[in-house]
């Protein structure tokens, strides 16, 4: 019988939740593998010895995130980083763009909707000064990017892992997925999300609005673009923006949109409303990213 | 009052005899990965800048140095007066950092096209260092750096078949470029 | 020879592999409003069509491929390791 752990660093416990999609598969499951340690699904309070495999989600916000990180690794022959906040930092990692002080002033202090108080002294554990993706501080021996990642994977990868097979499945962007079509239209304004009504057989980017799409690792069955909203980038980079250290989020967003649009690369730099949230939300942690010379990450974050 | 500066392993102290080879004259692959970056990156910012100072004229300083550098290397393999065989040792000159082929469009007859008193062939650059180098820092293809290889290939040629040559760029590509290289026969 | 084949699925009939193409390789079927291949002795495998491609539809076999050393072992190892 194979032993697993589910640990549950800085994370929002979407990424637990998506394991028990599984359904009635998760039985058969359950008839190899022992699930030997798990919060929010399981009371066992300690991390236990002899896990064959632990699956790590959410990021290093504090000591203890850090702490528990350090110990499953230590007691996990295979630790796999489940979920974009573990493989780069994700939505957690845009607390990177104010200091730690600002954000416990916002959640204790200036919070507009409770009474001032004192953040806890006491139990409660330090932030530490950035947030780190898991990936940053252990040594991971597989990724898993995804926000979280979708039921068909967690049966086609989670499952074979379990198992001990390594399985191959394609690693498209988005639009691989999507069922729009990209036409060359030449416009010269980018639109907000909440202007104007898309339509909904034609590319985002060549309505004018801004879709990550393009530049993010697929294999969610391009879900929001078929919902009429443009992808958010919450799979990561794309492989190929991962792999070259020219490519970055950013430039590649803005040379698809002119190369669309035949609008010069100012105005639609000009035009980008808001480069820390939207362009770099889900990879903003990634030393990866951050390292590569044409980032804009290193000018965004406050260390 | 002594202050160290502090780095992740310790300073390594050994004797040094001048008949002795010491451990540092090679190196694993993590410091070849690290020499090899950083030189990129300077070389990449090098050219990066030349090309801000001296604008257009940048490229031309650099052809020149390549062109030179290129008569050079060519002087020390075999003259010969025939295109096929001057590419063989222009191979051996530029070796595999720059693995190159000779190249023709499928409908076409021979490799060489001859243009009264010039002969016209096609090179494909498959691996380069200088793409590796312009994709590490970012910058784009076609550049100073690009210049300096064209000059090292023409200097080369012209050195091994005693001719005037001339290198032009077609495409530049992520996995390959194609150039065109005339042959001037008059020149000799 | 060159092979290549094009992901019907993931192609968005965007036709920038079209327009880019220094060889003219490709072709937009218009039918169908996704690309298809015409020409592939033509190709020198440069790969231009892969770097403007948003959906990376294509695959390029039997090709030199050419090195690319500047990337960093560290990026090697999490790309190796993203399953």
């Amino acid at each position: 019988m194979v032993n697993i752990a589910l640990e549950l660093l800085a994370s929002c416990t979407g990424c637990e939740i998506s394991i028990l999609d599984l359904h009635e598969e998760l039985i058969d499951v359950l008839e190899q593998a022992n699930l030997v340690y798990a919060p929010i699904l399981m009371d066992v309070k300690e991390i236990p010895e002899n896990i064959d495999i632990a699956i790590v989600s959410g990021s290093v916000r504090n000591e203890e995130n850090k702490e528990r990180l350090e110990e499953i690794r230590e007691k996990a022959n295979t630790v796999i980083a489940y979920g974009t906040c573990a493989c780069y930092g994700g939505i957690t990692c845009m607390a990177d763009l104010y200091s730690p002080e600002e954000v416990s002033d916002r959640s204790f202090k200036d919070n507009p909707s409770t009474e001032s108080a004192a953040e806890p002294s006491e139990v409660v554990p330090k932030l530490l000064p950035i947030v780190h993706p898991a990936g940053d501080l252990a040594l991971i021996d597989y990724y898993l990017p995804g926000c979280p990642p979708k039921e068909y994977l967690v049966k086609d990868i989670l499952v074979p892992l379990i198992n001990g097979e390594e399985p191959v499945v394609p690693k498209k962007s988005v639009c691989a997925d999507c069922e729009r079509t990209m036409e060359h239209v030449e416009f010269d304004k980018i639109h907000r999300r909440v202007e104007g009504t898309p339509d909904p057989d034609l590319c985002f980017l060549s309505q004018g609005y801004i879709c990550m799409g393009s530049a993010t690792l697929g294999r969610c069955g391009a879900l929001c673009s078929s919902a009429g909203v443009p992808c958010h980038g919450c799979g990561g980079p794309s492989l190929d923006i991962l792999r070259e250290p020219n490519h970055d989020v950013y430039n590649c967003i803005v040379n698809r949109i002119a190369h669309l649009s035949k609008m010069p690369h100012k105005d639609v730099e000009k035009q980008i409303y808001d480069v820390g949230h939207l362009i770099y939300g889900f990879v903003i942690g990634s030393t990866i990213m951050e390292n590569k010379k044409v980032s804009l990450i290193p000018q965004l974050i406050k260390k | 009052m002594a202050y160290e500066i502090k780095r992740e392993g310790k300073e390594v102290f050994g004797d040094f005899k001048p008949e002795l080879i010491p451990d540092e004259c090679g190196g694993d692959i993590d410091d070849y990965e690290e020499a090899l970056h950083v030189l990129m990156k300077f070389v990449g910012s090098m050219s990066s800048a030349l090309e801000q100072v001296s604008g257009r004229g940048a490229n031309a300083i650099v052809y020149q140095a390549g062109k030179r550098m290129g008569h050079e290397a060519g002087k020390m393999v075999e003259k010969t007066d025939d295109l096929e065989k001057a590419m063989q040792e222009l191979s051996e000159i530029l070796g595999a950092e720059f693995y190159f082929d000779m190249w023709k469009p499928a409908g076409q007859e021979g490799y060489t096209i001859e243009k009264g008193d010039e002969t016209v062939v096609k090179l494909i650059f498959r691996d380069c260092v200088v793409r590796q180098t312009l994709r590490r820092t970012g910058l784009p293809q076609k550049g100073p750096l690009c210049y300096l290889l064209y000059g090292y290939t023409v200097g080369a040629v012209e050195e091994v078949m005693d001719i005037r040559g001339k290198l032009d760029i077609d495409h530049v590509g992520p996995n390959a470029c194609l150039k065109t290289l005339t042959i001037k026969w008059s020149g000799k | 020879m060159v092979e290549i084949e094009i992901d019907e699925n993931a192609c968005v009939g965007c036709g920038s592999c079209v327009d880019d193409c220094p060889n003219d390789v490709y072709e937009m079927d218009e039918a169908k409003n996704k690309t298809k291949v015409v020409n592939a002795d033509d190709c020198m495998a440069c790969l231009s069509c892969h770097e403007i491609c948003p959906a990376e539809a294509m695959e390029h076999k039997n090709i030199h491929v050419a090195k690319r050393l500047y990337i960093d072992r560290k990026v090697n190892d999490v790309l190796n390791k993203i399953i």
